[in-house]
């Protein structure tokens, strides 16, 4: 599969939820293989519902979700493959981890699979490796960190080894360090070829970090577009009630000033220092 | 009231455990049943055991001044059936004997019997009879919790005292040693867990009825076999 | 909880939990087939040894666990020196038993004895690893289900009501005791209502990694378990020979 293979493929995919609450209305999103994905969105905007979707959690009453190319198959045996291949973080580590033992609860998933026990533990081993918390696979849960504890919870959707690999704001309630941390384990996994999806607030973050931006509004899939187009979007994020990244206000000050070029665009203020101290005038 | 690890003889010890497993039994099967009809049931029993654990170490003011820990018993009674609470009550003794040296394991058989089956079940016929006789869903839940509380208390001291006889005035004199002993800190924690009871339900039901409706489930839907 | 700080911290932690659990076993068993009442308190000066020499608890931390276990057995021990009696005026008195103090003497020694055992496995044993080692011996699918979740959200509901306490007692929630009854009411409901949301959100978290059955987990390794097991079942046989014949 190529890099511009769309391997989840949301069309139209309506939801209305029993209260009569609108989940999504209409959504329509891409997201190719082996990219690096923000969703944006406010609270409510339809993100957490979008996932439920993906892992063939929900099922959508209008429209349809396309997995590798093929509608999602509900069936038992369909949903099992689904969530072979689709992994799904939620965001509180406290609401998802239901055993105390970091190893029992890595292992869940992969045992769900129907795997062997030796290729369950090393995959537990290399799970907890992949996120940097080997030396805490016999410690509990309740005596981890925020930090770790979400970490945990990656690791037990890791040892699936799924294709796509969905995150429900795993950068709320972490301090820096553990952000730092997290977001060297994401890229690993995006460096080994696992396609990453990940919900966030934070736009400077996920224009420096992902390809690809998706933005949601009231259960409306507004935009989709590739990272580096963002400075010719701030219409769409601001129709979706998001800031636009503090760098391109800055770079576009920087520019008007003579100070810099208009291209390259940065999209880090760390990529903006840089083109300052190189001297890239215009 | 919690029987310490070693305190009864060893047929004693045997027997309640004895006692306590067709109930368990009973309550292992109806789970199963449960978990086959809604298998969110197979989460909501061991966050509930979790509930109970935690609420069993609050320190409850009682109406002597003194301080004593709920039981619960009413409470899970009425919210997860009396058959779910044999089970249940198991987990939360047993924990409390590994987590806390609260209870032991050669005592969890009797613990379990006077604790997580004599109790519950008082407790929620208590309900059923006081609602069928038209009381007020407030007495009813007191009296339930308050009941629950005092037939687990009674069934301690019966099991002490059929253990230690009095020498002299034998089985019913041992009782009144044990109940008299015990009266002083069980009775008040009684009415107080009532109380507290009530004030939970009325608690309760100033949520949205939407998340009532998951939770009125076993309040007056009678016992789940 | 300074049980479970212990279980997880001591020297014995990485010894294997049948070879604990055995051994524990035996301390019951000799507490019990103790001939005398001394034999019963050298069996438990001998776990409480093993306790704080072996696995190197401290001993402060034992005192203060055993204390509300000692502060039971001393009131319902100190019942069995003491008969009831109504005297002819019809009030109720007490007189001291004929039997003296053997009976008493009995039931501590018993008693202490046990609950050393009880606290010799659980200060050296995590309960993930009491867990697993039901787990092997077999015990109900549907009972192992309910304790691995009730150990998992105990430390959940545990923070949450401390959160809970500490917000209503800012509040002066806990001013009187009726206060304190009502706060305790909203607090405990709010607390129930948790249950629901929590057991549907952990419902959906394992179906999304694939759960539609018993919920499985692999079991812990220790190294040397075969040796542990030779060693605890040799030290729990001089415990019960040496309490039986002694």
């Amino acid at each position: 599969m190529s890099f511009n293979d769309v391997l989840l493929q949301f069309e139209q995919v309506a939801y209305r939820y029993p209260d009569g609450s609108i989940g999504l209305d209409g959504c329509s999103l891409g997201i190719r293989a082996g990219s690096r994905n923000a969703l944006l969105g406010a609270n409510g905007a339809g993100k957490t519902t979008l996932f439920q979707h993906a892992n063939g959690l929900l099922q959508p009453q209008g429209g349809v979700v396309r997995y590798a190319g093929t509608p999602v198959d509900y069936s038992r045996a369909g949903l099992r493959r689904l969530r072979t291949d689709i992994g799904l973080v939620f965001q509180n580590p406290d609401r998802q981890l239901f055993s105390a033992s970091v190893r029992e609860d890595v292992s869940f998933g992969p045992l769900n699979l129907g795997l062997d026990t030796d290729t369950v533990r090393q995959r537990v081993d290399a799970a907890l490796d992949a996120v940097g918390l080997a030396h805490a696979a016999d410690k509990a849960v309740h005596n981890l960190s925020f930090g770790q504890k979400k970490r945990v919870c990656i690791a037990g959707v890791l040892a699936m080894e799924p294709k796509l690999l969905i995150l429900d704001e795993p950068m709320a309630g972490l301090d820096n360090a553990m952000r730092e941390e997290l977001l060297s384990a994401l890229n690993g996994l995006h460096a080994k070829g696992i396609t990453l999806l990940l919900a966030t607030h934070d736009i400077d973050f996920a224009y420096r970090w992902a390809d690809d931006i998706h933005l949601m509004a009231r259960g409306r899939c507004t935009a989709s577009f590739a990272s580096a187009a963002m400075p010719a979007r701030e219409d769409d994020l601001k129709a979706a009630g998001l800031p636009s990244p503090q760098v391109i206000a800055l770079h576009r000050a920087l520019v008007a000033r003579g100070l810099l070029a208009a291209t390259p665009l940065p999209r880090s203020q760390r990529e903006l220092v840089a083109l300052l101290e190189t001297g890239a005038l215009s | 009231m919690h029987i310490m690890e070693g305190f009864l003889p060893v047929e004693h010890a045997i027997g309640w455990t004895a006692a306590s497993l067709p109930f368990l039994a009973w309550g292992v099967a109806s789970i199963k049943k449960q978990i086959v009809e809604a298998p969110e049931r197979r989460m909501l029993l061991g966050v509930g055991a979790a509930f109970a654990f935690v609420l069993s170490a609050l320190k409850l003011p009682s109406v002597t001044g003194s301080c004593s820990h709920p039981t619960g018993t009413g409470l899970g009674a009425l919210l997860f059936g009396p058959a779910a609470m044999a089970p249940l009550g198991l987990v939360v003794l047993l924990f409390q004997a590994v987590l806390l040296a609260h209870g032991g394991l050669t005592t969890l058989g009797a613990n379990v019997f006077s604790m997580a089956v004599v109790g519950p079940f008082v407790a929620w016929a208590v309900y059923r009879a006081v609602s069928a006789l038209r009381g007020s869903s407030g007495l009813a839940v007191f009296l339930a919790a308050t009941l629950g509380d005092l037939a687990t208390y009674v069934v301690t001291s019966v099991q002490l005292a059929w253990a230690f006889p009095d020498p002299i005035t034998g089985f019913l004199g041992s009782f009144a040693k044990f109940a008299g002993i015990f009266a002083l800190t069980q009775v008040p924690l009684a009415i107080s867990e009532g109380l507290l009871t009530v004030l939970i339900f009325n608690a309760l039901a100033r949520f949205n009825p939407q998340e009532l409706r998951g939770l009125g489930l076993n309040i007056g839907a009678g016992v789940q076999a | 909880m300074l049980i479970e700080q212990s279980a997880y911290t001591n020297r014995w932690r990485s010894i294997s939990p049948a070879a604990k659990g055995l051994f524990a076993l035996s301390g019951l068993i000799a507490s019990f087939a103790a001939a005398t009442p001394t034999t019963a308190a050298v069996v438990a000066l001998a776990l409480v040894a093993t306790t704080l020499l072996g696995a190197g608890i401290g001993c402060a931390r034992l005192a203060r666990v055993a204390a509300p276990a000692l502060g039971f057995l001393l009131i319902g021990s100190l019942s069995l020196l003491v008969s009831p009696a109504l005297d002819a005026s019809g009030s109720l008195t007490l007189q001291w038993l004929p039997e003296g103090s053997a009976p008493f003497f009995r039931l501590v020694a018993r008693s202490g004895a046990a609950l050393a055992a009880l606290l010799f496995l659980v200060l050296t044993t995590p309960l993930i690893d009491l867990i697993a080692l039901m787990r092997r011996l077999r015990f109900p699918d549907v009972l192992l289900e309910l304790m691995v979740v009730c150990y998992r959200m105990l430390f959940v509901f545990s923070e949450a009501l401390h959160d809970t306490l500490t917000a209503q007692a800012a509040r002066l929630g806990y001013a009187t005791p009726r206060l304190a009854l009502r706060s305790l009411g909203q607090l405990t409901a709010n607390l129930a209502i948790q249950v629901w949301s929590r057991a549907h959100d952990l419902h959906i978290a394992a179906l999304a990694r694939n759960n539609d059955g018993p919920l499985r987990f692999i079991e812990p390794t220790f190294a040397d378990t075969r040796r542990d097991l030779a060693i605890a079942a040799l030290a729990g046989s001089i415990l019960i020979l040496g309490a039986t014949l002694l």
